[in-house]
């Protein structure tokens, strides 16, 4: 009786380890963070006054895939307008100009200078194995007198491939400051999990079920070999 | 009245031998069975991992063998060649850009109103297979398309989990002492990567595979337990839906017969009288049916007789005398032979997705050095143990012997008739003989005992079913990820 229920102890605690190890690998795969490029200030920033400007294009290359928001440099006017919106784009640099992201952003928001646009993990359409695309940020400057309005930062930039176009004309050498934010799951560093669920239907698509997938197979597999080995070898005895 | 609870009593308290036999019979069984309790759920596991780390339309021919179960749901008939569906195809187009089929910067025109090809049509293939995922298929039929291919997947996935009790089924008939070997050929099975790919993709390999798993049953029981009508059923509806899936199953024919043969004559045959007739029966169907011809740059090569090509060209219609005269011109397929060799057996053992996924040569040579070395042990253990072995076992394995000589042979013969000098034939990948994946793993199980001493004997298996084991983990767990997801 006593070996009895010494047994069943021992497979109750058994499987509540195994079930807490998947509570954690499900939490722990689950843990995402926000990594930005910060826009440090340099000597050649300046300042584009949005008055008498339609549309302010910036061109830039992704280097991950998950890009889930943008911090952009903007300053309000001394005078302020009440409740000024300025309505965001993000689209593909190439192919058929299909909005990505479409945000209006309220410049009285920004805070020391900087609004964060937040959207739902960008996947975009880009071979994991070239890891770079080109989009676009637009901005469609509302009708504002000329010289007034809130300010952009702008900087010089010799090296870059990408292109700031102010109504239509490239500025050449010259870029728009602001920051990618990218989503960071720590899991990825073990396993791409992320890239494994993107794009994915259903359940599919939800990174952790890759996790728990592994670790049930390899937990059913060694639990069960122990057994075997147990098996075996009070046979051999 | 009175005696009615006396004997209950009674027979509880002291059971008959008879009953206390059959009571340890079936303990015994449910314990067998208790493997199995593990063997499904892992299997099926490892199943849905194969299944869920390659990315939709990453196996061979998936597009277009999912293409032919989708325009049956659709159409509510078996499509000709001609047949299909803008619509569909732009789907699949689409699904396939998003989900990188493509080089990289290669991208198809989804504007375009009439979609190409996505692939090789398989509508020649006999529609049984096609009709079965239609089943499932017409249950998402709304869905986006993904979900649809990963439901045609799922019954894939079924399959090969069953496959894993078949094989497990087999070793407990061929071997019921050898608790070691019951687990050790179904778990060889299950971490077989390359076969674990495919029998979790769209095609109707898959079903063959899983006919040709239950043939085999179905001929082991013949032979270990005589002609008993669940075995024949199950072999004979095996080989029926094997063949009516695809041609490849042609050569589960042979193994079929042999079993049917044995079942009926249980006592030892004299193998210089078997050996006898197989050697005059093939000489004089050689004489007979064919002569000496040449090719046309000279060279000696074996023709079909004139009545042979009369029958072929009138009513067989398999263009035997090409065929017969291209095997036997060995001056052009010398080199081929080498090709198909080098192709067929690295793609049988270490070719993943298209067969453009490869673990590195490390495993393409650990591999040509396990088989060759099993093959040296095959013999060893032949003889060291051909006093061993009951009569059925040895029978038994010489079906597995011979349907494993069989598929090789299938390959050979499908290079042929080879095309005119100059253009290169199709060279048949190994899964073409995956129906033979579980004779292999039977033939590397033996072969690889026999490479160690008897006192190393009972452990030897657990090497080599680690060493698969660990190529298996790598696959699943990094070559598959570096090449679909770009790290690992």
């Amino acid at each position: 009786m006593s070996t009895t229920a010494a047994n069943i102890t021992v497979r109750t605690s058994r499987w509540l380890t195994a079930l807490v190890g998947a509570l954690c690998i499900m939490a722990l795969s689950m843990i995402t963070t926000l990594d930005g490029e910060i826009a440090l200030p340099a000597p050649t920033d300046m300042q584009i006054t949005l008055g008498g400007i339609t549309t302010i294009e910036q061109t830039f290359t992704i280097t991950r895939p998950d890009l889930v928001g943008l911090e952009i440099q903007i300053h309000p006017a001394a005078q302020i307008v009440p409740d000024l919106r300025v309505p965001l784009h993000l689209r593909y640099a190439d192919g058929s100009p299909v909005d990505l992201v479409s945000e209006s952003l309220s410049v009285q928001t920004a805070k020391n200078g900087v609004i964060t646009v937040r959207f739902p993990l960008l996947v975009a359409a880009h071979d994991l194995r070239v890891p770079t695309t080109t989009l676009a940020l637009i901005l469609d400057v509302p009708q504002l007198q000329p010289n007034t309005g809130p300010t952009v930062t702008a900087r010089e930039n010799h090296q870059t491939q990408e292109t700031l176009i102010i109504d239509g004309r490239i500025s050449a050498n010259r870029e728009l400051v602001f920051a990618p934010l990218y989503q960071r799951r720590w899991a990825d560093s073990l396993w791409p999990i992320s890239a494994m669920a993107r794009g994915k239907p259903g359940i599919l698509g939800w990174p952790p079920l890759y996790a728990l997938l592994a670790y049930t197979y390899l937990i059913i597999l060694g639990g069960g070999i122990a057994n075997l080995r147990r098996r075996f070898l009070s046979r051999n005895d | 009245m009175d005696t009615g609870p006396t004997s209950v009593s009674l027979s509880v308290a002291s059971p008959s031998p008879n009953l206390a036999l059959e009571r340890t019979d079936r303990w015994r069984s449910l314990r067998d069975y208790a493997l199995l309790r593990w063997l499904l759920p892992l299997a099926l596991l490892h199943g849905v991992l194969y299944l869920v780390i390659a990315p939709p339309w990453q196996h061979y021919d998936e597009p277009t063998h999912f293409e032919y179960a989708w325009l049956i749901v659709v159409h509510n008939h078996i499509p000709t060649m001609d047949e299909s569906d803008p619509q569909m195809r732009h789907n699949a187009l689409e699904s396939m850009d998003r989900f990188r089929f493509y080089p990289p910067g290669q991208h198809v025109d989804l504007t375009d109103p009439n979609p190409p090809e996505i692939g090789m049509n398989q509508r020649y293939h006999p529609a049984l297979y096609y009709m079965l995922v239609a089943l499932p298929l017409r249950l998402v039929a709304d869905l986006p398309i993904d979900v649809q291919l990963y439901t045609a997947r799922t019954l894939s996935l079924i399959l090969y989990t069953l496959i894993i009790a078949i094989a497990w089924r087999v070793a407990v008939v061929v071997v019921p002492d050898e608790p070691l070997i019951q687990l050790v050929v179904p778990l060889m099975l299950l971490f077989t990567p390359s076969f674990a790919d495919m029998m979790t993709a769209v095609n109707n390999d898959v079903l063959v595979n899983f006919a040709a798993a239950a043939l085999l049953l179905g001929c082991v029981l013949l032979v270990c337990g005589g002609m008993h009508p669940t075995s024949l059923v199950l072999a004979t509806l095996a080989l029926g839906v094997g063949l009516a899936t695809k041609r490849t199953a042609v050569i589960l024919l042979v193994p079929y017969v042999l079993a049917l043969l044995w079942a009926l004559h249980r006592t030892p045959l004299r193998l210089w009288k078997v050996a006898g007739v197989l050697v005059i029966g093939t000489l004089m169907s050689a004489f007979a049916g064919l002569e000496i011809g040449h090719a046309a740059n000279g060279t000696q090569i074996l023709a079909l007789r004139p009545w042979l090509n009369q029958l072929d060209s009138s009513y067989l219609r398999l263009s035997l005398d090409s065929w017969v005269r291209s095997v036997s011109d060995f001056e052009q397929t010398n080199v081929l032979y080498q090709l198909l060799l080098t192709i067929s057996f690295t793609s049988f053992w270490v070719r993943f997705g298209w067969g453009n996924i490869i673990i590195g040569s490390w495993a393409d040579w650990m591999m040509v050095g396990i088989c060759v070395a099993c093959a040296v042990g095959l013999i060893v253990q032949g003889w060291r143990s051909r006093s061993q072995m009951t009569i059925s076992q040895q029978r038994c394995i010489w079906i597995f012997l011979i349907a494993v000589v069989l598929g090789c042979l299938s390959l050979v013969a499908r290079l042929h008739p080879l095309p005119s000098p100059g253009y290169i034939p199709y060279i048949p990948r190994g899964r073409y003989i995956f129906t033979v994946m579980l004779p292999v793993i039977w033939l590397i199980v033996l072969g690889w005992q026999g490479l160690f001493p008897n006192r190393w004997k009972h452990v030897s298996p657990i090497i080599i079913l680690g060493l698969w084991g660990a190529i298996d983990l790598i696959v699943w767990s990094n070559t598959l990820i570096a090449y679909f997801y770009g790290v690992g």
